[in-house]
């Protein structure tokens, strides 16, 4: 009887991904992918579902979501406290040769040695509710020498989730199908431009506010030029450096010229 | 260029053959330590290399294997059907006439490039396709590593996945991998889009005509052409140097008089492919031209 509901139960868990793949094709916008990606992600219970372009990919700036349900609170928190700069999520995935592997959070905990801020920032997760957790690595492309060009990263989290292969690897085909197809919807939407954000946290700068001499400044300082160097560039004074560089800030709303120049290039505008 | 070797031309690679079953040894047995595949022989060949098995082999101007993959037919056992089947929980394998398998991808030299700059598997992969969609081929499958599934899923093709990915091996202390059974759609757009993504722009199969009749300067041909030399080698193998001669006569000449002779090579082949249909074409040619007459 046990074994006859076991394989009534995985019927419907095929019965379900099928239903996804076939109705995949004809979704227009990452609205509609998000609606389609729901049921899916009720059955297994997972609360939290993000798709991360990491780097690479020409319609979003790095480390921006593509798609997904997630945690609201959990994202603002996280964001705010700059916790992808050290989580270990990001940092293992980033360095693994073996693209193909998802993991684990809880493998991850157990077989590497975390940092104390790693290891927090796991804590703060599981009392927000998300127990256990996979990340899915996706590797779109690579140049000649093997080199990852564009990287995306699924991270999925629930409260009742758990540790299952045939789940796991169902979870990885979907990520793998939904991944492309939020692909081509932005490729075909924003071909040449940044998409419009869609979560609120670090939105895309208004690089266009800037004027074309504050733009030459801003290579130039990232260029390794010191303010007196980039008047003797320019001829212009110092000062007036100083004045476009203090104008460019407060338009970007940045602290310093480093942060300034960070993002700018983590939004591909310094390559 | 990328050399198919399948029944018909077989035995114009008698040491391509055997390298290639060595190499494939020394890739999957020692290299991927996938040891149920080990031979005391030293040659890794499994019950898929059969008489209808198609090779698609790199090798490079001096004759060396660089990469390769084999094209089996479905329509009889496949890994799909037979190995991997329980993992093909979505859809059941394809078995069709018009599909076919794909199997035992390797690339010896990642940082090979062939002298139009591409690396192995640009080559491989759009020979493979265009194969296919000049022998009618609509649909190819196999059960790929997960590793390179988010490369393919970039790519402009029409991806089926027949099941998850899923973890295999991990007995006889074989390591654990991980792949997922997929099918790909191939049709003409596919192929020109593929072709343009990676600007692969000219043909880059070769007239296959083994290690001795093909000549040391490549060039590639479509695969129509290469089909009636295929065909013009499985109907008369006797006359199989007068098209290797053909061929050497290619590197002679200026890119005006290439066009002629490929219009002669293609003549010729065709008349034997017609044969039977019109009695006043002569089923052979019985002379050979030599660079002279072509000028």
């Amino acid at each position: 009887m046990l074994a006859v509901d076991i394989i009534g139960v995985r019927n419907h868990m095929y019965d379900l991904v099928g239903k996804f793949l076939s109705e995949l094709p004809a979704v227009q916008t990452i609205q509609e992918l998000d609606d389609l990606l729901k049921p899916v992600l009720d059955h297994y219970e997972i609360q939290h579902y993000i798709c991360t372009n990491m780097f690479g990919f020409r319609c979003l700036q790095n480390r921006k979501p593509m798609f997904g349900t997630w945690d609201s609170d959990w994202v603002s928190h996280y964001v705010s406290n700059h916790y992808y700069v050290e989580d270990a999520v990001i940092t293992y995935s980033l360095s693994i040769r073996e693209w193909d592997t998802p993991f684990y959070w809880s493998d991850l905990i157990a077989e590497r040695n975390l940092t104390r801020g790693q290891n927090r920032i796991f804590d703060e997760a599981w009392d927000a509710g998300l127990k256990e957790g996979l990340v899915i690595p996706l590797p779109v492309s690579v140049d000649d020498n093997d080199m990852i060009t564009e990287f995306a990263m699924v991270s999925l989290a629930g409260r009742k989730f758990k540790k299952d292969p045939v789940v796991k690897g169902i979870l990885h085909l979907i990520s793998l199908q939904a991944h492309r197809q939020a692909r081509r919807i932005f490729l075909s939407n924003w071909r040449n431009q940044f998409a419009p954000d869609v979560f609120p946290i670090s939105p895309n700068l208004p690089i266009e506010l800037l004027t074309p001499r504050q733009k030459e400044v801003i290579q130039w300082l990232a260029e390794g030029k010191n303010q007196h160097d980039i008047a003797t560039i320019l001829r212009i004074s110092p000062n007036t450096v100083g004045n476009h560089l203090a104008a460019a800030r407060d338009t970007l709303q940045v602290d310093n010229n480093e942060e300034l120049i960070t993002k700018l290039y983590r939004h591909k505008f310094l390559i | 260029m990328i050399h198919v070797i399948s029944k018909h031309n077989a035995h114009l690679y008698p040491n391509v053959l055997r390298d290639m079953f060595q190499l494939r040894h020394k890739v999957f047995v020692e290299q991927r330590g996938w040891n149920k595949l080990a031979k005391a022989d030293g040659l890794e060949k499994d019950q898929f290399d059969t008489d209808d098995t198609v090779y698609f082999l790199k090798l490079d101007e001096d004759f060396r294997i660089r990469g390769g993959m084999r094209l089996v037919p479905t329509t009889l056992p496949t890994q799909l059907g037979t190995i991997f089947k329980h993992y093909c929980v979505l859809k059941n394998p394809p078995m069709d006439v018009q599909r076919h398998e794909w199997s035992r991808y390797f690339i010896t030299d990642t940082e090979y490039r062939s002298p139009a700059g591409y690396p192995v598997h640009y080559e491989l992969f759009v020979a493979i396709l265009e194969y296919c969609v000049h022998r009618g081929i609509e649909g190819v499958s196999g059960f790929i590593e997960a590793g390179i599934l988010p490369r393919i899923s970039k790519m402009p093709w029409e991806i089926e996945y027949l099941g998850p990915p899923v973890e295999y091996g991990g007995t006889d202390g074989e390591p654990v991998g991980l792949g997922a059974p997929l099918n790909i759609e191939v049709n003409k757009t596919m192929l020109r889009l593929t072709r343009i993504a990676w600007r692969v722009r000219k043909p880059v199969i070769s007239l296959s005509l083994g290690e001795e009749l093909t000549p040391a300067r490549e060039f590639g041909f479509n695969a129509d052409v290469q089909y009636q030399v295929e065909d013009f080698i499985r109907t008369c193998p006797e006359h199989v140097e007068a098209i290797g001669l053909f061929a050497r006569e290619l590197q002679h000449v200026d890119t005006g008089s290439r066009a002629t002779v490929r219009g002669i090579l293609e003549t010729m082949t065709r008349e034997v492919t017609m044969d039977g249909f019109d009695n006043k074409v002569s089923k052979t040619p019985n002379y050979v031209p030599t660079s002279l007459e072509l000028q």
